[in-house]
């Protein structure tokens, strides 16, 4: 990384600069090197597993294949740029998971209620949304650290869910459109998987050309420092997590579309754990200010590309859950050490 | 008197104990059955699970840290035996090997947090995945064996009228209050967590208290482990999911400071059987599975806020003290 | 003042470390280039030098926080190599920092013997730890609750504990740093007593200050570090303060910043009695477009409170605060910056600039709503004003790109203070604006300042550096005690008038004898 001129020996401070400065311009120079994209080599890394995949596991390859496995990350990427958005203003949401049963249960009461796919939508996206300011507030206001909060806001939700389905599960009514989302396909690509481009690309909008996504980050970074210099961090902060939740909520109606059921155990703590290691995996930091957009995404196509190939290889599912667990721990400790190096933290 | 001073760990945990017991008092008028010999000796048997693995999270707290992987190492634990006696292995031996998984898995936590430097959120986070699925991995392959009824009794009968499990987890108590305050570690157990940097400089082992208080509480979650799958005579590979968040639970509510340098470990004993308690009445009650998760994640909620608005809640309850004496004598 | 040498530190070299103390691989940086200190029995010897001149690294290698690379350390005679924490504590070395070493839910006792526990067998020996540490309280001539948690004390009251851990550690050198900085005049006086008779009992005793009064009052003899080199140890009786200055900066006292003055013009900010959230009394001051308004107190006499009172960073108890005849009293902060405040908080690095973020993202912070349509964001209109506030600043950078945490202090407060500067606004408070910066960067503060008045824009500047504060203000109000003692004008601004209303409790003929007028 740092490719230094011979070191000058001894010790002659022969420039008249302070000597602090020097170090720093040494620094600098090492830094520009490396903000040349870390998401340049996850995307590598996932080229890399797909080529590998191609050639050792059978049935990889074929179009079909390929498009179930897009079309299986597409929610888990939607859910992922969610909670981006909350591990950027440094904090956590937990509560995902049973986000995706409440909305899946919400979604499927209004349709057999109302009949009405639009309506059914709106309210289930509602609900994520309302659920969503409801813990950037008590995060927020009440200052209770959003590990706990969000992880009595998995146990609320679970429960509203358990309370509106009265414990079953609900059959989605027949709905062409509906069906047709999960099935369909515009010049060959899944149309799960478009929607899924066209959330990130306006994700990607907000958090690189608007006040908002600069702000989240700076928040995320310093949030003191941020509120001193104009920035409004409880908007901030609240939004955020409205957005996760409310991206969870979408991320359920998708997954929905593919199981066609309304059910509260939708998700689970499992969806909660998958979505943190999709954005970790991603290059996102758990600790605040950094992480991209492209990178939760591929993030999410890793950890779906594994899936895929593990039910491919005919590995037990079980199994899965500890290579999971494996995953997030390498990754965690490679951004541990990224943060340290990048200067986010000592 | 114008403050009361709510933030001293030993007023809130007496609090806890007295509110135990006019709980019971009360809630025995107003729920049958509650009150009876049978159901509150069920209580702290169950309730001595938790506060096992309670001790150990306290431990870790204590150091300024958390240890998430409780659960996924009881469960881990569990089928690990259950596996073991049923290919013929005395469970003695097997309860050996348990404890020595869990005492593996707490160092590995040991050193990814003091070695690796990972906060211990994000570790622990990582070797519960990791035990959960293995669980899961493991319990797939063996199918549905059982404990063989001698240790199963462990785990469910009582001795001159105290349960076995309960006894154990007093003597786990005893055991650990008398070293902490005996010894430097349980100064230095402290000292690590109140001001880290301060305990380095001054010459505390940082690093290896940090990893201790990690081995011992994986040591302790493989005890809790055990006592419950000899509680429930199997073992199912999600049966210690939700202690993580039950054992931070009695924490917080026993007055353990999140944040690191104060707390007691008999405190959290306490706020494990309040937690048990409240459960059974819900129980008994007929309260929902799930509306019971929720008034427990309500509970914590509550504790941590206590906590966190502790000081401000103070100040206007003093305020309004202040107000009415006022008023009183005005 | 005479006896053995106790510590003998020659030519001593540092390079510029990690964290574990060790030189960055590859690195020239010197820290130390060449210190020098000698230390002897039954003397107060200080040690003084600007921010960055290496007095902190020079006490960390001596105290044996960390190895050194260059030059010789004798300890009571004997040479130190490489060191570990617990072999320095039987030199008898001990160090009380700025940052207090105590743990705040520890009782006294416990943080008396942190780390060197008293054991009889294998338990803790409570009992002897007590009565040693009650021993050793009582020689300081305080009381103090051995059992209270040490958060429950004062400062000042803390640092004596651990001083009082020192005696009990049989230390026979002692290192203050900056050891008055938050002490009252009083408590200062009684830790000077203490010290006088440490010294009378053979103890050598390193003191580590900016406050050039304070050397004169205290040390026998006085060492200047200057970029990490020796400039000279004077026998304080035999010297100036001119002399000590002119081997901190090479220049004469009379040197500081001549300031072009511009006339006043009408009010543009205002408080009517406040009392910040805190506490305190009520304060009134103004503040007129074109002026430079300095702000003068003792640490603790309620500046910063009393600024941010005025941002609205915090709210207020009573009182009214005017922007431009605008009561903003209930304003949120943003509105206020929106209005026209601008605020340079105290703490650079933590709450002034965000140090991962690039140099960038920080200077265009204030501005990123007005540099596009609705909620965007155009990159070329964000680059092109850093890049200009770059130029304009001096700030000395490869690219706007790299992070803000690779630049100096000083310019790392020239993107603190940049960042408001995109547009005119009516009032600048600015809470020591030099703190911490190198000589060079603090005149180019000054000539902003200037630049800014010059162009009808109005400072107000919180400093605690006397000779800064009348040379640079047209109007400078003394804080004492949370409330504003006094307005002064420049013309009858002196270094005494100042510190005489800055005391809270001594006379002016004592003022006059320790400034030594």
């Amino acid at each position: 990384m740092s490719t230094s001129s011979a070191p000058a020996t001894g010790g002659s401070m022969t420039s008249p600069q302070p000597a602090a400065t020097e170090r720093r311009g040494r620094a600098a120079g090492t830094w520009d090197r490396i903000s040349r994209n870390p998401t340049l080599g996850l995307l590598a890394l996932l080229l890399v597993m797909w080529a590998l995949a191609w050639i050792l596991v059978p049935k990889f390859g074929s179009v079909d294949n390929i498009r179930t496995v897009l079309r299986q990350a597409s929610d888990l990427g939607v859910a992922a740029i969610g909670i981006l958005f909350v591990l950027l203003i440094g904090g956590i949401d937990l509560s995902v998971g049973a986000l995706y049963g409440l909305s899946s249960v919400v979604l499927v009461t209004v349709m057999i209620q109302t009949g009405s796919l639009p309506l059914a939508i709106a309210a289930a996206l509602g609900a994520g949304v309302l659920f969503g300011l409801l813990n950037g507030v008590l995060v927020q206001w009440v200052r209770i650290p959003a590990f706990i909060t969000t992880l009595g806001g998995f146990y609320i939700a679970y429960a509203l869910a358990q309370m509106i389905s009265a414990g079953s599960m609900l059959s989605m009514p027949a709905d062409d459109l509906f069906v047709g989302l999960q099935t369909g396909l515009l010049l060959g690509i899944p149309y799960l998987v478009i929607l899924a481009a066209i959330v990130a690309a306006i994700a990607w909008v907000v958090l690189n050309h608007t006040t908002f996504g600069r702000s989240v980050v700076a928040v995320g970074y310093n949030r003191v420092t941020a509120g001193l210099s104009g920035v409004r961090v409880p908007r901030i902060v609240i939004t955020c997590f409205a957005i996760c939740s409310g991206m969870a909520a979408l991320a359920a109606v998708m997954l929905t579309s593919r199981v066609q059921i309304g059910v509260p155990t939708l998700g689970g703590f499992n969806a909660t754990f998958e979505t943190i290691t999709a954005a970790v995996v991603g290059g996102t930091s758990l600790f605040g200010g950094r992480g991209t957009v492209v990178g939760v995404i591929i993030g999410a196509i890793i950890i779906r590309t594994i899936n895929n190939c593990i039910v491919l290889l005919n590995i037990p599912s079980q199994l899965y859950q500890a290579v999971m667990g494996l995953i997030i721990v390498v990754a965690l400790v490679v951004d541990a050490a990224r943060s340290r190096y990048l200067g986010e933290r000592t | 008197m114008t403050r009361l001073p709510t933030d001293r760990p030993l007023v809130r945990a007496t609090a806890a104990a007295v509110a135990i017991v006019v709980a019971v008092l009360l809630v025995g008028q107003f729920v049958p059955y509650f009150a009876t010999t049978t159901n509150l000796s069920k209580v702290l048997l169950e309730a001595a699970i938790l506060s096992v693995a309670a001790f150990g999270m306290t431990l870790v707290l204590l150091t300024g840290g958390i240890d998430l992987s409780v659960g996924g190492v009881m469960s881990l634990v569990g089928v690990v035996e259950v596996s073991l006696v049923s290919s013929g292995v005395p469970w003695p031996a097997a309860v050996v090997v348990g404890l020595g998984i869990g005492l593996l898995l707490g160092t590995v936590n040991a050193v990814i947090v003091s070695r690796l430097k990972l906060p211990p959120f994000i570790a622990t986070f990582g070797t519960l995945g990791i035990a959960a699925g293995l669980a899961l991995y493991i319990a797939n392959v063996i199918g549905h064996p059982v404990f063989p009824p001698d240790f199963v009794s462990l785990g469910n009968d009582a001795v001159l009228g105290i349960p076995i499990t309960v006894m154990l987890a007093v003597a786990i108590l005893i055991v650990l209050e008398v070293v902490t305050r005996v010894t430097t570690w349980g100064v230095h157990l402290r000292a690590t967590g109140d001001n880290f940097a301060v305990a380095r400089l001054s010459g505390v082992p940082v690093a290896r208290v940090l990893g201790s208080a990690y081995v011992i509480s994986g040591l302790l979650a493989a005890t809790a482990g055990t006592m419950l799958a000899a509680r429930l005579g199997t073992a199912n590979p999600l049966q210690g999911e939700p202690y993580t968040l039950l054992a931070v639970a009695a924490c917080v509510i026993g007055g353990v400071d999140l944040f690191g340098g104060r707390g007691h470990l008999w405190a959290a004993g306490a706020g494990a059987v309040f937690l048990f308690a409240i459960r059974n009445i819900m129980n008994l009650q007929g309260v929902q599975p799930f509306m019971q998760d929720l008034v427990i994640g309500l509970l914590i909620i509550a504790a941590v806020l206590v906590t966190v608005q502790g000081p401000a809640l103070r100040d206007m309850a003093s305020d309004a003290l202040q107000r009415s004496r006022h008023r009183n004598a005005a | 003042m005479s006896g053995p040498v106790l510590l003998d530190a020659q030519h001593i070299q540092k390079y510029a470390y990690d964290d574990e103390g060790r030189p960055i691989r590859g690195t020239d940086v010197l820290l130390l280039a060449d210190a020098s200190l000698e230390l002897i029995a039954g003397e107060v010897h200080a040690l003084v030098g600007e921010n960055g001149a290496g007095k902190t690294t020079l006490i960390k290698v001596i105290a044996g926080a960390l190895p050194y690379e260059g030059g010789s350390l004798h300890v009571a005679g004997s040479l130190r190599g490489e060191t570990t924490i617990s072999r320095v504590r039987s030199e008898g070395i001990a160090v009380i920092w700025q940052e207090f070493s105590l743990a705040p839910h520890l009782s006294v006792v416990e943080n008396m013997f942190l780390g060197r526990e008293l054991r009889r067998g294998r338990r803790l020996d409570k009992g002897e730890m007590r009565r040693q540490a009650a021993e050793a309280i009582a020689t300081l001539g305080v009381s103090i609750d051995l059992d209270s948690t040490v958060e429950r004390l004062s400062t000042s009251q803390q640092q004596l504990v651990e001083i009082a851990r020192a005696l009990n550690e049989r230390s026979r050198i002692l290192i203050l740093d900056e050891p008055t900085a938050s002490l009252s005049r009083f408590e200062t006086e009684r830790l000077f007593e203490l010290l006088r008779r440490l010294r009378s009992e053979g103890l050598g005793v390193i003191f580590v200050t900016h406050r050039l009064d304070e050397v004169f009052t205290i040390s026998d003899r006085v060492s200047i570090l200057k970029d990490g080199r020796s400039t000279g140890t004077l026998v304080t009786r035999a010297t100036t303060k001119d002399e000590i200055v002119e081997r901190m900066v090479g220049r004469h006292l009379d040197a500081v910043y001549q300031r072009h003055r511009t006339t006043p013009g009408e009010v543009v900010l205002e408080t009517r009695n406040v009392v910040p959230a805190g506490g305190g009394a009520p304060a009134s001051i103004t503040v007129h477009r074109g002026e430079i308004v300095g702000l003068a107190g003792l640490v603790g006499a309620g500046r910063t409170e009393l600024a941010r009172a005025i941002v609205g960073a915090d709210p207020v108890e009573s009182g009214a605060v005017l922007l431009d005849g605008m009561d903003v009293t209930g304003w949120a902060m943003r509105r206020r910056l929106d209005a026209g405040m601008a605020f340079v908080p105290e703490n650079r690095k933590d709450q002034g600039v965000i140090l991962p973020l690039p140099i960038l993202r920080n200077l265009a912070i204030t501005e990123w709503p007005r540099l596009g349509p609705g909620p965007l964001v155009v990159p070329r209109r964000e680059r092109g004003m850093a890049t200009a506030l770059v130029e304009e600043l001096s700030i000395v950078a490869r690219t706007v790109d790299q992070p803000a945490f690779t630049l100096s202090g000083g310019n790392q407060q020239r993107v603190a203070i940049g960042k408001w500067l995109a547009r005119d606004r009516v009032v600048y408070v600015l809470d020591e604006p030099t703190r911490g910066v190198d000589v060079s960067a603090r005149y180019a503060l000054y000539e902003l300042m200037e630049a800014i008045a010059a162009r009808g824009g109005a400072v107000l500047m919180i400093s605690s550096d006397l000779p800064e504060i009348i040379s640079m203000s047209d109007r400078i109000y003394v804080m004492r005690l949370g409330t504003i003692s006094a307005e002064v004008a420049r013309v009858d601004a002196t270094e005494q008038s100042i510190l005489t209303l800055m005391l809270p409790d001594t006379t002016a003929a004592d003022v006059s004898a320790a400034v030594g007028a």
